[in-house]
């Protein structure tokens, strides 16, 4: 898994790629605690560089979510999500739930 | 494929889903989907069944007449489905607790999941028809 993060003026950025399966989640869980610990509430998160991703990295994502949105102090959102990614998103209703852009650009320009 | 039961056994199990895929010409657009079905599966037996300490795990993949057929065999506790929660994708996220996801995807990704439970252990079949 590779995971990258950039302040943006008004929020920040993470680009995250490669295969996140059960072994790797925990640690993208732990990379995006680090974030919202230190008071990052407004994550956009490029899916474009992952190439497969299972119900353990959602889990951390949905967390990830609820701890930026609590007390409205922030948002989660995603952008540039593959088919597959996508597809099982949609599968567990999730992608009803995420805001989705299509691009990063407009991603970050959503906050 | 024999696996020690640990999480760090997935990117060797997915592997071998993928070859397993690649070598029987299994349709392209269902690579990922039997990928995510055993990785589901091996998770659950991992985490749940195993409580984390690990333990004998062997999946065997076969495709026959278009059908493939995935196998998980375990030594561990009886595991009994219809205990666990399904969760809601109905629901809004601020409600929904966070497990049960891996279950769901494997009832939507594959056409039938049986689970027997035997003397020593549990058996998953999990099958996709149409699949070469």
């Amino acid at each position: 898994m590779e995971f990258s993060n950039v302040d943006m003026k008004r929020c920040t950025l993470v680009r995250l790629g490669g295969r996140i399966d059960g072994s790797v989640a925990p640690e993208l869980g732990q990379q995006l605690r680090s974030l919202t610990d230190a008071g990052h509430y407004k994550l956009v998160v490029n899916m474009k560089d992952v190439s497969y991703t299972s119900s353990a990295a959602l889990r951390e994502l949905i967390s990830t979510w609820k701890t930026c949105r609590r007390w409205n102090r922030g948002d989660m959102r995603l952008a540039e999500v593959n088919p597959n990614i996508r597809k099982v998103l949609d599968l567990t209703g999730l992608s009803g739930q995420f805001m989705i852009f299509d691009t990063e650009a407009e991603a970050v320009g959503s906050f | 494929m024999l696996c020690s039961g640990n999480m760090n056994d997935l990117p060797a199990l997915i592997e071998f889903v993928e070859t397993a895929c690649d070598d029987a010409n299994v349709r392209d657009d269902l690579r990922f989907d039997l990928t995510l079905a055993v990785e589901e599966a091996a998770s659950n037996v991992i985490e749940h069944g195993y409580n984390g300490k690990g333990g004998a795990l062997v999946v065997s993949f076969e495709l026959r007449e278009g059908v493939v057929t995935i196998c998980l065999r375990d030594r561990a506790r009886p595991f009994k489905p219809g205990k666990v929660n399904r969760p809601d994708t109905d629901l809004p996220l601020e409600d929904r607790p966070l497990g049960g996801l891996g279950l769901h995807l494997m009832h939507q990704l594959m056409d039938e999941v049986r689970y027997e439970i035997l003397p020593d252990g549990n058996l998953l079949t999990m099958i996709k028809r149409d699949a070469a």
